[in-house]
């Protein structure tokens, strides 16, 4: 099995706040607890207001029997009113499909601990940095719940329904936490009476609820990646100096030719000539930019390598014939021979070999 | 006082029936109680981890019905429902009073229990049960934690 690639640069570590994803568990609670604080009423029992409790449907039955106890009597029947929900499914929301992979939402903190008071930053033109979490797009889904009122009394159950039917359309949840769009579409009533069973009112529904499930992590990698954000940018000029794809050679604007000039460096053997001269050919000698001027050193416009010894610019000068497109370099023998280390001829032969590199344009 | 189940009578049917349990029938099971306090529940009613009590040893009348096995596409799978019958004041001496989802050890698996009965009355006294009755089903072992899963 191959390891794993990582790019340990984008190993941010992203804090336990931040890694939370949002579970069917988040979601159930939301619901739930928007239905206890919000939707289900009091009803009145002997002139005292009465709090309908609400459990989750098909609990474990130990907890259903003991920890819910207190709502069952001695002989363990349960005390109405009651309300029941449970999750019946989960569907795919077509309509909110996305690149989950590819398209994140991203949030920013601007408090970061990397923005330290400091007057360098000043000096520099720096800004402070933000740190950006990206969150992965979560699945959109809706959500299915079916609800069971158990009342004694029909007008009991007046009060719960209309509360309920109030709520549908709306987001439930928090302010400070998740909240989801919830409908109700219609309500199911049902009196039962029959011999040897008690009276009781009845009435059910579904609940479709819009939702949305992001895990915290998938493939051992977390939704949350967590970067920074730069804290200066810096513009620069940037040119193709391959050449011909610009129909406006201008684009270079003020710096043109010393870019150009820059650009230049030709590499070429020279030809023998005589005992103490050697040329290019087939070259031009490109002309120095006027901005240029002062700071560029001419001295070693050129790297003249006689048999591999490198000719310092003192040894040589230079003459630059437009016409045949030629430079010719004269050389002062004796200082050319005075940097050897070998033993050397009085000279320039034809098989020595001449290399120069430099400021010249092959044609 | 009833003409017919007066005093003497009931202690008689009492160790009538204790006997029977203990000294006759003699088998053994072991009860586990569930700690309500350490079993912390989520949203749904559920504890993912259960936390007993130490076994209790005690005999007890055993109606067991067959070994069924069922198929749903994991292959096999064994359940068995059993009643067990236990003698009230045997129960009262051990300190335990059996309740849904309390667990009992008997051959070699574990029954959870989903239902508890004192429908039994002595000469119809209401003060003078004698008899506790739990329905149970076997459990899966991985639901109740009891011992080291073996994957």
């Amino acid at each position: 099995m191959n390891k794993k690639e990582t790019n340990r640069a984008k190993q941010l570590s992203v804090e336990k706040q931040y890694q939370k994803g949002v579970k069917l568990l988040d979601i159930d609670t939301t619901i739930a607890e928007y239905m206890v604080n919000t939707v289900i009423p009091e009803v009145e029992e002997h002139g005292q207001g009465v709090k309908i409790p609400l459990l989750y449907g098909n609990a474990e039955r130990w907890a259903n029997a003991r920890e819910k106890g207190y709502l069952r009597d001695q002989r363990g029947k349960i005390q109405i009113p009651l309300i029941m929900f449970k999750r019946n499914s989960i569907e795919r929301d077509t309509a909110l499909a996305q690149f989950k992979d590819l398209n994140t939402i991203p949030a920013y903190r601007k408090y970061s601990q990397k923005n330290r008071y400091e007057r360098f930053s000043l000096i520099q033109g720096s800004g402070p940095t933000y740190e950006e979490y990206r969150v992965s797009v979560p699945d959109y889904v809706t959500v299915s719940y079916e609800v069971m009122i158990w009342t004694s009394f029909t007008e009991h159950m007046n009060s719960i329904v209309e509360q309920f039917q109030y709520a549908t359309d709306r987001y439930w949840g928090t302010d400070d936490g998740y909240k989801f769009r919830t409908r109700i579409d219609s309500f199911d009533n049902q009196q039962e009476v029959g011999e040897g069973s008690e009276r009781i009112i009845r009435t059910s529904f579904t609940m479709a609820v819009n939702a949305y499930l992001l895990p915290e992590t998938y493939d051992e990698s977390p939704t949350v990646q967590k970067s920074f954000t730069p804290k200066k940018v810096v513009f620069g000029v940037e040119t193709d100096l391959s050449g011909n794809i610009f129909t406006n050679p201008n684009i270079y604007n003020e710096y043109q030719n010393v870019i150009d000039f820059v650009a230049i460096r030709g590499s070429k053997d020279a030809v023998y000539v005589s005992g103490d001269t050697a040329k290019l050919t087939n070259v031009e000698l490109p002309i120095l930019p006027q901005e240029l001027i002062g700071t560029f050193d001419t001295r070693n416009w050129f790297r003249v390598y006689i048999n591999g010894l490198f000719i310092t610019p003192d040894a040589y000068t230079y003459t630059f014939n437009g016409v045949d497109n030629e430079i010719l370099f004269t050389f002062d023998l004796r200082q050319v021979f005075e940097q050897g280390d070998r033993d050397i001829v009085n000279t320039l032969e034809e098989l020595d070999e001449i290399s120069i590199t430099g400021k010249f344009i092959e044609l | 006082m009833p003409r017919f189940a007066l005093d003497r009578d009931i202690k008689f049917f009492q160790s009538i029936s204790r006997e029977l349990v203990e000294a006759v029938i003699e088998t053994h099971v072991v009860l586990y109680k569930l700690i309500i306090g350490d079993s912390k529940t989520n949203l749904y009613g559920e504890s993912l981890n259960k936390t007993y009590y130490q076994g209790v040893q005690t005999s007890a009348v055993i109606e067991r019905d067959d070994t069924s096995v069922s198929y749903e596409g994991f292959g096999p799978d064994s359940g068995q429902n059993v009643e067990f019958r236990f003698n009230r004041f045997k129960l009262e001496e051990t300190g335990f009073y059996p309740e849904i989802g309390d667990i009992i050890y008997h051959n070699d698996a574990y029954f959870e229990i989903d239902n508890v009965r004192e429908d039994q009355l002595i000469g119809g006294q209401t003060g003078e049960k004698f008899s506790i009755i739990v329905s149970t089903y076997m459990t899966r072992r991985s639901t109740i934690q009891t011992e080291e899963r073996v994957l």
